[in-house]
C-alpha cells in the first residue's frame, strides 16, 4: 500500500443514529476513517457495534444521520438516491456473507449484471464478463445456476460479480461468513491476489485469523473507533495477533 | 370419518381466522358460480323445460316459404291454410289462428283488447288444460253468432280481479257478447301474449283469399310421422298449389318447424353465447383463486412440512386441501345461488321482449343441481394444482429454512400461466363485447328513414263503431283536425302499417304500370301497401325525395293517387322519372288506377337491420282503412301530450279504445331489445374478466416482488437504479399480458365466428376491435403491475437485503 495515496474514501465525524419508539440508538457515533487507493482495510469488532451500519454507509446503501462522506473527493452522503445507485455501479462492488447471488440467472448473467446497469456494449461485456470468470477460475461454470454450485464457488461468482465493473473499492462484509475453513481460506487468497492486483478492499469480518490479511485493522465498538491496527505494527507486537479481536474490543471498553 | 370430521373442523378455524382472505376468494367464486347459475337458469327455463303443451315436440307450426322476397316464415294466407289442412296425410290436426282486436264494452273503462280467432282443433293440438272451466266444444268451434270466448290469465287478473266466477259469464266485445267458457293458466300464451281466443270459422271469402298472409299455422304429427316426412309433403302440395295458383303462389313454398324450435329457436345461438362467455367468466374466477391458493400455499409450505415430517401421507395432505377448497367453494356456491335469484329477478325486470317464457326464469331443481355441480368442479379446478403442489413438501429444506424459500420454478411457471390463460380467456369476451358493441352502435346509425324522437303513438280500430267509408274518413280527419290544434303538438297524422310497430299490418300486394305490357300472371311486380293521411310524412320526418306529399284535396272525388318510396322507384323506374306514371292497385274494392305524385325515402319496416322494401302510399281520405295509428310530433317529450291525444280523441267517440299506446322512441328501443340484451350481458361479464384479469396480474406481480424482496436488495446493492427495478416489474407483468393477449387474439379468432349471427356492419375478426381490446387489456395490466413496480422502487436497500 502506497501511505502517500490520496484517500479515496473520507468519513468526517460521521453519526448514524436509529429511531424505534422514541429510543434513539446510536449505532455510529463520530467515525473519522480514511482508506486510501489501493488499501486493504478490514473492520473489525463484536455484534452489534456498527460494522454493518459503516459498511452501509460506506457502499452508499444507507446515509449517515450526521458527518460528511467523500468518495474521490466528492461529497456523497446526500447525493439523490440514482446517483447514489450509478456510484454504487461504478465505483463500489459488494461481497456478501450470504452470497446473495440470484437464483433464477446463471453464472454468467449474475456476473454480468452491473455491467448491464452500466450499459456497457455487449461485445465489451462478454469480454468483461469472461475476464472476471477467469480471475475467480469459475468461467466453466458460466452456465450453472448457482443453486448447482457449492458455498465458495458461488462466493467465488459473487467475487466474480463484485470485480466486473472494475469498482474502485470493493466492500465485502464477511466474505468467509458462510464457508467452511477450507472455502474460506480460499475465498481469502483470492481477496488477497485481487489486492495485489491493485484493489481497495474494506473487509468486515470478526474472525482474527482473516482480518489479519488486512494492511489495516478498525477496531470498531459501540459505534467507536477504539484503535486501527497497521500490519507493520501487528509484526512487532506479534503477542496480540491470536487474541480474539471481540475480546480486544471488550477489554478495551472495559 | 373422524379424520374427515377434523379436517372440516381445522378449514373453518383456518378461513374464520384469516377473514380477509376468505371474503375475497368467496366473494370472487360467489361472482363467477353466480354469474353462471344466472344464466344457466336462463337457458333452462328458455330452452331446456319443456314447453307447457302435450307432447311439444309432436307439434309443429307451418310457414308460407316466399322464396322471391326471401322470408322462410311468412303467415299464411287463409286459402292456403284451408288447401293444406284438407291435403295433408301427416298430420293428426292442423289448425289457424288469427290475430285480431276487440273493443270491450262493460263497467270500466272501454278497452281495446287483443285476442286471437283460433280454427276448429286449436286446443286439440296443443294440449293444454284451462286453469277454470274449459276449452272449446267441437259444436261452439263452428258457430257464428252466440260463440264462446278463452280468456288469458293476465287479462282475467287485470280485468277480472282474478275472479273465477267470471266463467259462464257474457263479455260485450266489438257490438257482440261471448260467453266465457275457460281461463287459461299463466303460462299459457300462445301464438302470443294476447288476451282473449274465439273460434274463427271460414266463410267463402275466405277460401279465395290467397294475397293476404296473416294466419299462424298449426298442427300435431301423425303417430309415426317425422318432421322430414311433413316437410316434404307440404312442399309437395305447396308446389301443387303454386302450379294452381301462379299469380298468388309463384315461388311460394311450405315451411314446416317444430314449434320448440319456433318459440325458442331464435335466441338459442345468443343464449348459447351467453352461456360460453359466463363459462369464461367461471374459468378466470378458478385461475384467479387457484393463483391465490398457490400464493398462500407458499406461506403454508412450512406447516405442510411439518405435518409431512410428523407422518401426513400425501393423500391425506390432499385431503385437508381439497377440503378447505371445497369449503371455500361451498360458500362461494351459497352466496352465488343468492346471486343469481337476483340477477334472475334483474333479467325479468329488464325483461328482453324478444326473450321467450321470461316470466318462467326461475332457480328450480335442476339449476339448483347444475350449482352445486358447478361449485364442486369449481372446487376441483381451482384446489387442484395447489394440492397437488404443497402435497410433497421438501422436508429438509423448509424445516431447515424456516420456511422462507418460495421461489420454486414449477409453481412461479404455474402461477404465470394461470395469469396468462386469465388474460387470454378476458380479450376472447372482450373481442366479443367490443364486437357486439360496434355492432349495435352501427346500428344506432342506421337511418330509419324517419325520425324517432317527440312521436306519440296510439293505434285505433274503428271498423265496428265506423262501418262505412266516409265515416272513418270524417272521424281521421276530425280527430286529426283536434289533435294538430292542441299545444304542443307540431304536426299529427295516421297510418295504417307503423314502422317497427308488431302489430303492423302488411299487405303485400302485386300492381300493373301503365305503359308497360302486361306481366305473366305470376311475374307481376308487388310492393307493401300502406294508408295514410297527408301529415304522417311530416309527423314522422319522412323526406321527400321527389314531387309533393298528399295534400286533403287528395280525396275521392279527386284524381286516385300514390306516393312511392325511393326502392320501388329505382326497382320499377331504373332509369326515369317516376312522377306522373301510372300503376294500377288492387285495394279494398275493384283495381283502380293511380298516379304517381311522390317519391319518399325509404322507411325501415321491421328493424333497423332489415332491408327497406318497396312501398307504396295510398291517401287515407281515397281508401279510409279503419285500423289506423296516430302519429303526433312533440314540440317536446311526446308522453306528455298522450292523455291529451285521447282526450281529443274521445271528445269525438267516448267510447274509443287504444290497442297500443307508446312513442316511437320506445319503439325503436324495444326493436334493438335482442341485441341490447345480449350485448349488456356481454358487457358485464368482460368487465368482470378484466377487473378478475386485473387482480389476477396485481396479485401475482404484488406477490412475486414481494418474494424478490432480497433479489430487489441486491440488485440496488449492485447499482440498479430505480428506473432499472421499475422496468424490470413492469417487464414482467408486460411479457405475461402480452403471451395472453397473444394467446387470446387467436383464441377470439376462432370463437368469434360464432358471432356472426348477431353482428351488424362489422365483421367477427373486425381489427378494431381485435387491436382496441389488446391495448385495453395491454394497459390493465400495466396498472395492474404499476403499483407493485412503484413499490419496488421505493425499497430500502438495507431492509430488502435482510429480508428472508
Amino acid at each position: 500500500m502506497n501511505a502517500t495515496a490520496r484517500p479515496l474514501i473520507q468519513l468526517e465525524n460521521v453519526r448514524k443514529v436509529f429511531y424505534t419508539d422514541e429510543v434513539e440508538t446510536h449505532a455510529l457515533s463520530g467515525i473519522n476513517l480514511d482508506i486510501r487507493d489501493g488499501e486493504y482495510v478490514s473492520i473489525a469488532g463484536p455484534s452489534g457495534c456498527g460494522k454493518s451500519t459503516l459498511l452501509s454507509i460506506l457502499g452508499l446503501l444507507d446515509t449517515p444521520s450526521e458527518g460528511r462522506y467523500l468518495l474521490k473527493d466528492q461529497t456523497v452522503g446526500d447525493v439523490p438516491a440514482d446517483e447514489q445507485a450509478r456510484l454504487r455501479n461504478r465505483e463500489i462492488g459488494f461481497i456478501f456473507q450470504g452470497f446473495n447471488l440470484i437464483g433464477d440467472l446463471s453464472v454468467y448473467e449474475n456476473v454480468e449484471l452491473p455491467l448491464t446497469y452500466q450499459g456497457v456494449s455487449s461485445g465489451e461485456l462478454k469480454k468483461r464478463v469472461d475476464e472476471a470468470l477467469d480471475k475467480v477460475s469459475m468461467r466453466h461454470r458460466a452456465k450453472y445456476l448457482p443453486s448447482q454450485l457449492s458455498g465458495g464457488q458461488q462466493q467465488r461468482v459473487a467475487v466474480a460479480r463484485a470485480i466486473a465493473g472494475r469498482p474502485s473499492i470493493l466492500l465485502a462484509d464477511e466474505p468467509t461468513g458462510n464457508l467452511d475453513s477450507n472455502n474460506g481460506e480460499d475465498v481469502m487468497n483470492l481477496m488477497r491476489d485481487l489486492h495485489r492486483d491493485g484493489a481497495t478492499i474494506c473487509m468486515v469480518t470478526h474472525d482474527p485469523r482473516y482480518a489479519q490479511h488486512a494492511d489495516r485493522i478498525v477496531h470498531l465498538f459501540d459505534g467507536k473507533i477504539l484503535k486501527e491496527d497497521y500490519a507493520a505494527e501487528r509484526e512487532v507486537g506479534g503477542e496480540e495477533i491470536d487474541q480474539p479481536l471481540v475480546e480486544t474490543g471488550s477489554e478495551a471498553a472495559r | 370419518m373422524n379424520t374427515l370430521w377434523q379436517d372440516l373442523r381445522y378449514g373453518i378455524r383456518l378461513l374464520a381466522r384469516k377473514p380477509f382472505f376468505t371474503s375475497i376468494v368467496v366473494l370472487t367464486l360467489a361472482l363467477g358460480i353466480g354469474a353462471t347459475t344466472a344464466i344457466f337458469s336462463v337457458v333452462n327455463s328458455v330452452l331446456l323445460r319443456p314447453l307447457p303443451f302435450r307432447n311439444s315436440e309432436r307439434i309443429v307450426t307451418l310457414w308460407q316459404n316466399n322464396i322471391k322476397a326471401g322470408v322462410e316464415r311468412d303467415k299464411v294466407s287463409p286459402a292456403n291454410f284451408l288447401d293444406w289442412r284438407d291435403q295433408n296425410q301427416v298430420f293428426e290436426e292442423t289448425a289457424s289462428a288469427e290475430p285480431f282486436g276487440f273493443d270491450l264494452a262493460g263497467d270500466a273503462e272501454p278497452e281495446r283488447i287483443r285476442g286471437w280467432l283460433v280454427s276448429e282443433g286449436f286446443f286439440r293440438i296443443l294440449g293444454v288444460n284451462p286453469q277454470h272451466g274449459r276449452t272449446f266444444m267441437p259444436e261452439e268451434e263452428r258457430l257464428t253468432t252466440g260463440q264462446p270466448v278463452v280468456i288469458s290469465h293476465g287479462f282475467w287478473k287485470r280485468r277480472f280481479g282474478s275472479n273465477a266466477d267470471v266463467v259462464g259469464q257474457g263479455l260485450l266485445m266489438s257490438g257482440q257478447t261471448y260467453t266465457v267458457v275457460g281461463i287459461m293458466p299463466p303460462q299459457f300464451r300462445f301464438p302470443d301474449d294476447r288476451d282473449v281466443w274465439v273460434p274463427k270459422v271460414f266463410n267463402a271469402s275466405d277460401k279465395q283469399r290467397r294475397g293476404a298472409n296473416n294466419l299462424h299455422v298449426i298442427a300435431r304429427l301423425k303417430d309415426g310421422a317425422t318432421l322430414n316426412e311433413a316437410q316434404h309433403e307440404m312442399s309437395t302440395i305447396a308446389a301443387r298449389l303454386a302450379q294452381e295458383y301462379p299469380q298468388t303462389n309463384r315461388e311460394m313454398g311450405a315451411t314446416v318447424v317444430s314449434l320448440p324450435e319456433h318459440l325458442v329457436g331464435h335466441v338459442r345461438p345468443a343464449l348459447l353465447m351467453l352461456l360460453g362467455g359466463v363459462g369464461f367468466v367461471l374459468l378466470i374466477v378458478c385461475s384467479n383463486v387457484a393463483n391465490i391458493l398457490l400464493a398462500r400455499g407458499v406461506q403454508r409450505q412450512k406447516e405442510f412440512a411439518i405435518r409431512a415430517a410428523i407422518g401426513a401421507t400425501r393423500k391425506r395432505l390432499v385431503r385437508q386441501m381439497f377440503t378447505e377448497s371445497f369449503l371455500l367453494s361451498l360458500l362461494g356456491g351459497i352466496f352465488g345461488v343468492l346471486l343469481a335469484n337476483w340477477g334472475v329477478n334483474l333479467i325479468q325486470s329488464f325483461n328482453p321482449g324478444y326473450l321467450p317464457r321470461v316470466q318462467e326464469i326461475g332457480i328450480d331443481g335442476r339449476v339448483l343441481a347444475v350449482a352445486l355441480g358447478v361449485t364442486v368442479l369449481t372446487a376441483i379446478l381451482f384446489g387442484l394444482l395447489p394440492s397437488l403442489q404443497f402435497s410433497k413438501p421438501r422436508l429438509q429444506e423448509f424445516l431447515k429454512e424456516g420456511g422462507r424459500s418460495g421461489g420454486n420454478a414449477v409453481r412461479r411457471r404455474l402461477r404465470n400461466l394461470l395469469v396468462v390463460s386469465e388474460i387470454a380467456l378476458a380479450l376472447v369476451l372482450l373481442v366479443g363485447t367490443s364486437l357486439l358493441v360496434r355492432s349495435s352502435s352501427r346500428l344506432l346509425q342506421v337511418d330509419p328513414g324517419f325520425a324517432s324522437d317527440k312521436v306519440a303513438v296510439l293505434e285505433v280500430h274503428v271498423w265496428g263503431k265506423y262501418p262505412k267509408p266516409d265515416q272513418r274518413a270524417a272521424f281521421f280527419e276530425q280527430t286529426l283536425e283536434r289533435i294538430a290544434a292542441l299545444p304542443g303538438v307540431e304536426a299529427a297524422g295516421a297510418v295504417s302499417s307503423l314502422p317497427l310497430i308488431e302489430t303492423r299490418i302488411d299487405i303485400d300486394s302485386t300492381f300493373s304500370i301503365e305503359g308497360q305490357p302486361a306481366s305473366a300472371p305470376d311475374q307481376q311486380p308487388s310492393a307493401y301497401q300502406t294508408i295514410a293521411t297527408p301529415e304522417y310524412f311530416r309527423a314522422m320526418n319522412v323526406p321527400l325525395r321527389n314531387g309533393r306529399f298528399f295534400t286533403s284535396a287528395d280525396n275521392q272525388t279527386s284524381v286516385p293517387v300514390v306516393l312511392i318510396n325511393e326502392t320501388m322507384a329505382r326497382r320499377y323506374w331504373p332509369d326515369e322519372d317516376p312522377i306522373g306514371r301510372k300503376v294500377t292497385v288492387r285495394l279494398a274494392g275493384p283495381p283502380s288506377t293511380r298516379e304517381i305524385v311522390g317519391v319518399v325515402s325509404d322507411v325501415l319496416h321491421t328493424g333497423l337491420d332489415g332491408a327497406p322494401r318497396p312501398e307504396l302510399f295510398v291517401p287515407h281520405l281515397q281508401n279510409p282503412f279503419g285500423s289506423m295509428t296516430y302519429v303526433v310530433r312533440a314540440a317536446n317529450e311526446p308522453e306528455g301530450i298522450l292523455s291529451a291525444v285521447k282526450n281529443e280523441i274521445r271528445a269525438v267517440n267516448p267510447n274509443q279504445a287504444f290497442s297500443t299506446t307508446t312513442t316511437m322512441k320506445q319503439l325503436l328501443s324495444k326493436s334493438l331489445g335482442e341485441r341490447r340484451f345480449t350485448m349488456l350481458l356481454f358487457s358485464c361479464f368482460a368487465a368482470l374478466a378484466l377487473v378478475l384479469a386485473a387482480v389476477g396480474i396485481y396479485g401475482l406481480i404484488s406477490f412475486s416482488t414481494s418474494q424478490r424482496t432480497h433479489e430487489i436488495g441486491v440488485r440496488i446493492a449492485l447499482g440498479a437504479q430505480r428506473s432499472h427495478i421499475f422496468k424490470m416489474i413492469m417487464g414482467e407483468g408486460m411479457k405475461l399480458s402480452l403471451l395472453g393477449v397473444a394467446i387470446g387474439l387467436a383464441g377470439a379468432l376462432a370463437l368469434t365466428r360464432f358471432l356472426k349471427g348477431l353482428l351488424f356492419g362489422v365483421t367477427a375478426t373486425d381489427p378494431l376491435s381485435f387491436a382496441g381490446m389488446s391495448l385495453l387489456i395491454v394497459g390493465t395490466a400495466l396498472l395492474a403491475s404499476y403499483l407493485p413496480a412503484r413499490r419496488a422502487t421505493k425499497m430500502d436497500a438495507m431492509n430488502a437485503l435482510r429480508y428472508e
